[in-house]
């Protein structure tokens, strides 16, 4: 058995599992019930099922030229990826968009409290001084 | 076809092609197909998500998981093929691809703080929106 088969397999193995991982985030999709718990399934492929697939995908292509574009591929999947998540969330919590009773600790809530009650503070300052 | 060729003079071997490979062809055959019909079930999935999706965030998060279904259903046939013939696909999907979600969140939230509240017809739930915290 010579390492390209074992490449071979290792690669439909990894290829596999991305594919799986699609199927969870496309069931969690369905499933859930508000806009942050589907972004919790839905950002499962964006990252790690994309890299698996990318890895199973470099090893079936192994050539350098692909596996750089791959490389590349992943790395800016993972620096964007972020950025999207996060402004989603931010819209979803700004608009009210998520369920209160699911909520263990808000820890956002806290914090917007507490720089809301400091700039009143300062604008009765402000204003009164 | 050609072009790609021309690109990667290396990988034109029979290492670069597992479905010509003598004797594991029906393996990584039903290997591709099961992978194939498992992407295809999951962009279906998405994009009911997509259609129903009650408001414009949900259908935002969805069509980013529609992206990357796209994108691994891209990868999976560039390995299968063993043609980097759509690899610059990725890399441009990979690059552009949550343009699309920024946009949509950026756009909510503009409504949001220009003080109309809720974007969408649903009900209002939360006691912050509309809220005039400027906290990053």
């Amino acid at each position: 058995m010579s390492w390209t088969v074992v490449a071979d397999v290792a690669g439909a193995c990894f290829m596999l599992a991305g594919a799986l991982l699609c199927v969870v985030a496309g069931i969690g999709l369905v499933r859930l019930p508000d806009v942050l718990t589907r972004m919790h399934a839905a950002t499962k492929p964006q990252s790690f099922g994309l890299l698996l697939v990318l890895i199973g995908s470099g090893l079936w292509l192994r050539s350098a030229v692909d596996l750089g574009i791959l490389l590349l591929v992943g790395l800016f999947q993972l620096t964007t990826s972020p950025v999207a998540a996060h402004m989603v969330g931010r819209a979803a919590y700004r608009t009210g968009r998520l369920d209160r009773e699911d909520i263990v600790v808000d820890e956002l809530d806290q914090a917007l409290r507490k720089a809301a009650a400091e700039q009143g503070s300062e604008e009765n300052r402000r204003s009164t001084g | 076809m050609g072009v790609s060729m021309a690109l990667r003079p290396t990988a034109v071997g029979a290492g670069a092609r597992p479905l010509a490979a003598g004797t594991e062809l029906s393996a990584y055959d039903v290997t591709a197909v099961v992978i194939a019909a498992l992407l295809v079930g999951a962009g279906l999935m998405v994009t009911l998500r997509l259609v129903l999706g009650p408001t414009t965030l949900d259908r935002a998060v969805a069509l980013d998981a529609l992206v990357a279904v796209v994108m691994a259903g891209v990868g999976v046939q560039t390995a299968v093929q063993g043609n980097a013939f759509y690899l610059p696909v990725l890399l441009v999907l990979s690059f552009l691809g949550f343009t699309g979600s920024v946009g949509v969140a950026r756009f909510m939230a503009l409504r949001d703080e220009a003080g109309t509240g809720d974007v969408d017809e649903s009900q209002d739930t939360g006691e912050e929106s509309g809220g005039p915290g400027e906290v990053r």
